[in-house]
C-alpha cells in the first residue's frame, strides 16, 4: 500500500510540475537537459523506493506508474476537457510568415527557435517562407512551408 | 489555400498561462521556505526548549523529513541528577514514530516505565548531555516528552514531512 501511495504521489507531482513549467521545458533535449532528466530520475527513484529494495516493491512501483499512465490515457480519450487540461493544445506561433509575438513570448519561444525548426524540417532560409509554425503539445515546433 | 486544421483555443491557452504563472509563484514560495529551513534541515529549523524548572533542555529540529536522519540533544541539569545517575524518560508516542539508531553516550540501562522508556546514564558531574540519533518513520505532528526523574516534563512537538 505504501509503495502504491508513494508511486502515485511521485507520478502526480511530476505531472503537475512539468505541466506548470510549460510546453517548452525539456522539449529540446540538449546535453544539459539530458543530464537534468537523469538527475530528476535519480532523485525521484530514491524517494519512491525508500528503503525497500525488494523485487516486490519494484514490481508494485512499476505497475503503479504504468497503471496510472494507462488510466490517464483512457480518461483523456473519454473526457476531452481532461485531455486539454493535461496535455494542453497546439498553438499557432507564425501565420503567413508573420510572428504572433504575444503567443511566442508567453510560450517562451523566440524567432531563432522557429527559424531553427524551419531549417531542420524543411531547409527553409527565411521566416517569410514559413506558412505556419505550430507549438505542438509535445513542446516541439512544427513547420508548414509556403508552397 | 486552405486554413490550417488545428485544435487551437486561445482562451484555454490564456488560462494555462495564468495557471503556469501561479505555479511558478508556488514553486518560488516552496523554494524560499526550503531555503529558510522551514521544510526541514538548516539553522532556522533548530529550536531549543526547556522544562518548566529547567531540569531538562532540548535542542531539536522543529520539522523533520520521513526517513532522513536527525538528532536530538537532551540536557539534564546537574541539580536533576541524583548521585552519578542521570535518568531521562522519553515519551512512547515519539519513540513509536522514530527509529532510534544510537544514543551517545550509551545508556547503562534502558527500562520501560509508564508512558515511555527511561534511559539511565552514568553522569560525570555538571549538566549531562545525551544525543539521540534517529530517523523519523511516521508522518505528521509527533509529541515529544522528555522528563528528568521526579521533575516536570518538557513537552514539545515535531512535525514529520513525507
Amino acid at each position: 500500500m505504501d509503495s502504491i501511495a508513494r508511486g502515485l504521489a511521485v507520478y502526480f507531482f511530476l505531472l503537475l510540475v512539468f505541466r506548470l513549467s510549460g510546453k517548452r521545458t525539456l522539449a529540446q533535449t540538449t546535453p544539459f537537459d539530458l543530464i537534468l532528466l537523469l538527475i530528476i530520475s535519480e532523485t525521484t527513484q530514491q524517494a519512491m523506493v525508500d528503503n525497500d529494495h525488494s523485487m516486490t516493491n519494484a514490481a508494485l512501483l512499476i505497475l503503479t506508474l504504468v497503471g496510472a499512465d494507462l488510466l490517464l490515457s483512457v480518461l483523456k480519450l473519454r473526457f476531452q476537457p481532461l485531455h486539454r487540461l493535461l496535455e494542453g493544445l497546439p498553438l499557432v506561433l507564425v501565420r503567413e510568415g508573420r510572428t504572433l509575438d504575444e503567443r511566442m513570448k508567453r510560450s517562451r519561444v523566440d524567432k531563432d527557435d522557429v527559424l531553427s525548426a524551419a531549417r531542420l524540417q524543411h531547409g527553409l532560409e527565411r521566416l517569410e517562407d514559413v506558412r505556419y509554425a505550430v507549438l505542438e503539445t509535445s513542446g516541439e515546433i512544427s513547420i508548414i512551408p509556403k508552397r | 489555400m486552405t486554413e490550417l486544421e488545428v485544435d487551437e483555443d486561445l482562451a484555454h491557452e490564456r488560462r494555462a498561462w495564468r495557471a503556469q504563472k501561479l505555479g511558478w509563484g508556488v514553486i518560488t514560495l516552496l523554494l524560499t521556505l526550503g531555503a529558510a529551513g522551514l521544510l526541514g534541515e538548516g539553522p532556522a529549523n533548530r529550536r531549543t526548549a526547556a522544562a518548566e524548572n529547567l531540569s531538562v533542555r532540548a535542542l531539536y529540529e522543529r520539522t523533520l523529513r520521513h526517513n532522513a536522519q536527525s538528532e536530538l540533544l537532551a540536557t539534564v541539569r546537574s541539580d536533576a541528577i541524583a548521585g552519578e545517575r542521570a535518568l531521562l524518560t522519553v515519551g512512547q508516542e515519539w519513540l513509536s514514530s522514530v527509529k532510534v539508531h544510537s544514543v551517545v553516550p550509551e545508556p547503562e540501562a534502558v527500562r520501560a516505565v509508564p508512558g515511555g522508556m527511561q534511559y539511565e546514564f552514568r553522569a560525570a558531574g555538571g549538566d549531562f548531555d545525551a544525543t539521540f540519533h534517529f530517523e523519523p518513520s511516521g508522518f505528521g505532528s509527533v509529541p515529544l516528552r522528555l522528563e528528568a526523574a521526579g521533575h516536570p516534563p518538557l513537552l514539545l512537538r515535531q512535525f514529520i514531512l513525507p
